[in-house]
């Protein structure tokens, strides 16, 4: 690794070596293409990742306000001055910042999304009262819920640890494929930059040859082969790290909520998701041209 | 400064179905400074022999040593030095045609590392030496085939190598060019050189300036007079 990043910048940047204008390998079709495909593959590979961070960003968001909050339900035959006892009271409890009467529309919009088109009207059931209680991150459930049950017997609380649950494991499902798609576009770019540099390498097999029995050195020929498939590569991330950056800023402006995610974590997944490009130019770079070395001259 | 101990050269892998000999057993040296002609009909191994020497191939068995280093047993990057200390003039010539008569004459030097002034005029010197130096920057492919071989010489004498090993330099050339070609081999003879040149010339083969290796199916037949 010290060997990449040392050589990294010459090799990128530095004053090409006359074997360069003799092979010609940059002017092959084969890895003109190859520079495409890397950035399109680095483009999924950016968006996979970023997308997979953004939605990180918004599990944790949704996961902390679920955390922080209790849901009771009060049933349809509880006497009717207990919610505003429960209002008074359970602020009083440790760890409980703020209690909140759900107005009873919103219940019955929630209520009414699970109803069949054409059937009865949430309005003309019986819902319970809803109270939503804001409680202070760290606080100990169990003691706070026998607290509440203590308070209201006939009350259902709900914790929604079952659907933190469900929800999490999604998301890391989610998650997984992304990234699956991340790693499968790596092995893939791995195969297009192979093949391409056998291509353009079996059509300089001639000139190859002709170096080595003047004398090259094989490290020489690698350098230099190195160098046409590692700048291919490293355009081919900037240009898949700005569109894929463009795209999920675009995402973000298109939905509010969004927004406020956007901050460094998603643009460093963004930049670095493609960065085992570079990497991996390096290493198909050097076996593909060892190996074909080896069968030019002995 | 070249040595050939009972080498023998099959082209054909063991495993493969069509194994064949091409060189059976050659022994012979070539001393340092001496201009030795290589010939025989077709077929004979001259061509073999010839890549066997420039390092192209490797022996199947025996021992080939130049400047005492056995090419079997020596790893790629001594090969590669042992290239780079000598000179080859290619049947085809092996130019780059989408290059300059100079760049193609100066690739040994570039690859020796980076090009000093004196280093650029020195490919322009040889150029002249062979009477191209006004070709310079034209693109090899513009040259007629007396000129282009007129580079692969000056390409293959560029670095000063001591062993110059040339095939058929002067086949498909008229005469006039033929004579300037084998009066260049000469004089670098004359200047120390060892120079081995695979040929069927037989103008060359009637006054022969040292040793004429004949090689007949394979075998080495006879090693004749020396000038």
């Amino acid at each position: 690794m010290n060997t990449l990043f040392s050589m990294l910048p010459n090799a990128l940047w530095g004053h090409p070596h006359p074997v360069h204008a003799a092979l010609r390998l940059h002017k092959h079709p084969a890895l003109r293409l190859s520079g495409l495909l890397v950035a399109l593959c680095g483009w999924i590979m950016a968006t996979g990742g970023g997308s997979a961070m953004l939605l990180q960003q918004l599990y944790l968001r949704w996961d902390l306000t679920q955390a922080q909050t209790l849901t009771i339900y009060l049933p349809t035959e509880s006497d009717p001055t207990l919610a505003p006892q429960l209002l008074a009271s359970l602020p009083t409890l440790q760890g409980v910042q703020s209690v909140m009467l759900v107005d009873p529309a919103v219940v019955q919009s929630w209520v009414q999304t699970w109803l069949p088109t054409g059937g009865p009207s949430a309005t003309q059931l019986p819902l319970p009262t809803v109270l939503s209680v804001q409680v202070a991150s760290g606080t100990p459930r169990e003691g706070l819920l026998n607290s509440i049950h203590t308070a209201t017997p006939t009350a259902e609380v709900a914790d929604h640890q079952a659907v933190r649950t469900e929800v999490a494991s999604a998301v890391r499902l989610l998650q997984g494929a992304l990234l699956g798609l991340v790693g499968l576009m790596a092995v893939l770019l791995a195969g297009i930059l192979a093949l391409s540099l056998r291509a353009a390498l079996q059509a300089q097999t001639s000139t190859l040859q002709l170096l080595l029995l003047l004398g090259s050195p094989d490290a020489l020929l690698q350098r230099v082969v190195r160098r046409v498939v590692l700048r291919r590569t490293v355009a081919g991330w900037l240009a898949a790290s700005s569109l894929a950056g463009l795209l999920l800023t675009a995402v973000a402006m298109a939905y509010p909520p969004l927004r406020p995610l956007m901050g460094w974590p998603v643009a460093a997944v963004v930049a670095l998701a493609p960065a085992s490009l570079p990497l991996l130019a390096w290493l198909v770079g050097s076996l593909s041209v060892r190996r074909t070395l080896h069968t030019l001259v002995p | 400064m070249l040595q050939l101990e009972n080498v023998a050269y099959t082209y054909g892998t063991v495993a493969g179905p069509a194994r064949t000999p091409a060189l059976h057993s050659v022994s012979g040296h070539i001393p340092a400074g001496s201009f030795t002609l290589l010939t025989g009909p077709s077929g004979a191994g001259k061509t073999t022999l010839f890549k066997l020497l420039t390092l192209s191939l490797l022996p199947t068995s025996g021992t080939l040593r130049i400047n005492a280093t056995n090419i079997t047993t020596a790893s790629r990057s001594q090969r590669a030095a042992l290239r780079r200390s000598m000179g080859i003039v290619f049947q085809d010539f092996r130019l780059l045609p989408h290059l300059s008569v100079w760049a193609n004459a100066a690739l040994p030097l570039q690859l020796q590392g980076p090009l000093t002034v004196a280093a650029s005029q020195h490919v322009y010197d040889m150029l002249g030496w062979v009477g191209l130096d006004h070709l310079a920057e034209q693109p090899v492919s513009q040259l007629s085939g007396g000129e282009q071989q007129r580079v692969a010489l000056a390409r293959a004498v560029v670095h000063q190598p001591k062993l110059l090993l040339a095939d058929e330099p002067t086949g498909n050339l008229d005469a006039a060019m033929r004579k300037r070609i084998w009066h260049l081999l000469t004089s670098l003879h004359q200047h120390g050189t060892t120079v081995v040149v695979a040929t069927h010339d037989e103008t060359l083969l009637r006054n022969p300036p040292g040793p004429v290796w004949h090689l007949h199916a394979g075998t080495l037949a006879t090693e004749a007079r020396s000038a």
